[in-house]
């Protein structure tokens, strides 16, 4: 039976997507069947991260209202096995997302798949609390500035009384932090929040920290999902986020500012954070 | 507009609308007994009887006692009591009751008049004076007591805890709590860990900006002393 895990945050742009496509792809790359969901349906994007868009054909909606069937419309990995991609509509808009369609088309894939991970458009309405209702588990995307913790925060109380699992008094989903676009240089100067600011005011463990990263950008550019840059800052931290979240034990890394030396100060600019 | 051509075009309008009845719970039919209760029954608040509006229940009269209506009604009458309806009663007597001028109210279910008015009024204690939250309360949430509330965890910025009574919060309460809501003087707010937006007693409120040296302290007690909120 899969595992349903929503990547949700409340802020738009903190990386939510660019999130779920790693996260999926480093599930797949540990030999794990994922299928990975858009919920941002009319401001599709996953595709894009994903690599993927020229080959959409049938979409989210589509299945809802058995238009196309899963295979039909399930986008397979070029590159990965065992991984998934379930494009949404660019053409509709989020009231196409009914209870009973996400479900039944959950229901399906459930039977199929190990891991089925919904990237969730920004905001507390439709298409963010489709995304979530069903969750198992939930990763909570934040960026260490604080209009950002507010919206996690709310999110947070949306998970624990509006969803499927709230609702009908079972366990509770199991909630992740994970912090993106942490740069710890700024942290020390104090224009950003440190973790542990975050941390004691979301009061939910940590997952992984992203650093903020140019590979990040390159990525997005290229259609590739970060993760499989496997030399860059972030690609590594994904990895390890993967890690954690099947239960194996990672130290934290790219949390501490780096010592510059004079030589990479000098020869090496391009890297001076802005 | 509309509401104005319609009071000069038509005598009345019809709209739903709830009033609270009282329930007179009727034990045996003995006409005479009823009297004697009656009168005994409104001489120790005879105000709070004059033309009241009476609802009779028959769900605790035994099945095969038969109810002389137009008795009971004419007795309430005398004892300025007006008999309006007749809820949970069998069909023969739901017609007699209609023979004798007494409407047929909805019933109430009886599960709800199952339990002693006492042991009701005790479960009301526990469970409706108290309210314990052990999850974190989250920013956009808004938790309500009737009478004191405790939280466990932590509140967030942009989080709201009201109570008539007392509030005690283990964790950090970054959020607003407004204490004695009702208008209780005496109602006091306890946080372990205190960061407050605002914190407010029977209605006088303070704010972060306007004090922030106050609203940031650990085991806070505030409460209210004449027209001024203290916190030590």
């Amino acid at each position: 039976m899969a595992k349903i895990i929503v990547v949700t945050s409340g802020k738009g742009g903190v990386g939510k997507t660019t999130t779920s496509a790693a996260f999926a792809t480093g599930l797949a790359l540990r030999g794990f069947k994922t299928v990975v969901i858009d919920f941002d349906v009319g401001l599709r994007n996953l595709d894009l991260i994903m690599g993927c868009e020229r080959r959409v054909v049938y979409d989210f909606i589509n299945l809802i209202n058995e238009e196309s069937n899963l295979k039909q419309t399930l986008i397979r990995d070029k590159n990965i096995e065992n991984l998934y991609i379930l494009p949404a509509s660019q053409t509709r808009d989020k009231d196409a997302l009914t209870t009973e369609g996400v479900e039944k088309v959950l229901n399906k894939m459930k039977e199929e798949f190990d891991y089925i991970v919904c990237d969730s458009p920004a905001g507390i309405e439709k298409g963010a609390h489709m995304a979530l209702y069903f969750a198992d588990s939930a990763i909570v995307v934040t960026n260490p500035e604080v209009s950002s913790v507010r919206d996690s925060d709310r999110i947070l109380g949306i998970l624990s009384s509006k969803s499927k699992r709230a609702e009908e008094g079972e366990d509770r989903i199991t909630e992740h932090l994970l912090i993106t676009r942490y740069a710890p240089s700024r942290v020390d100067r104090g224009d950003m929040l440190a973790i542990k600011d975050i941390q004691d005011i979301l009061g939910i463990p940590l997952i992984g920290v992203i650093p903020e990263s140019q590979a990040v950008l390159k990525a997005s550019n290229a259609g590739v999902p970060v993760i499989r840059d496997e030399n860059s800052d972030a690609g590594i931290a994904y990895t390890d986020m993967v890690a954690r979240f099947l239960g194996e034990d990672v130290p934290m890394r790219f949390t501490t500012a780096e010592k510059r030396g004079f030589f990479k100060r000098l020869f090496n600019k391009e890297e001076v954070p802005a | 507009m509309s509401e104005a051509t319609e009071q000069t075009h038509s005598c009345f309008k019809l709209k739903g609308s709830l009033f609270t009845l009282s329930v007179l719970y009727l034990y045996n039919s003995d006409i005479e007994a009823f009297n004697e209760h009656l009168q005994e029954t409104i001489a120790k608040a005879p105000n709070f009887f004059h033309y009241t509006p009476m609802v009779l229940d028959l769900s605790k009269l035994p099945s095969d006692q038969s109810v002389d209506f137009p008795a009971i009604a004419q007795c309430l009458r005398e004892n300025h009591i007006i008999p309006v309806g007749v809820c949970n009663a069998s069909e023969d007597l739901l017609a007699e009751a209609k023979a004798a001028g007494l409407a047929p109210m909805s019933n109430v279910s009886p599960s709800d008049n199952k339990t002693e008015p006492s042991s009701k009024t005790n479960e009301f204690a526990t469970t409706n004076t108290t309210k314990i939250i052990t999850d974190p309360v989250r920013s956009g949430q808004q938790i309500y007591s009737k009478g004191d509330l405790i939280v466990t965890g932590s509140v967030s910025n942009g989080a709201e805890l009201l109570a008539h009574g007392h509030i005690h919060v283990y964790g950090t309460l970054r959020g607003r709590a407004l204490a004695g809501i009702s208008g209780n003087n005496q109602a006091r707010i306890f946080c372990r860990d205190m960061d407050a937006e605002m914190v407010s007693i029977g209605g006088l409120y303070v704010l972060k900006s306007d004090d922030k040296r106050q609203l940031r302290c650990q085991n806070a007690n505030v409460y209210l002393e004449g027209e001024s909120l203290l916190i030590a």
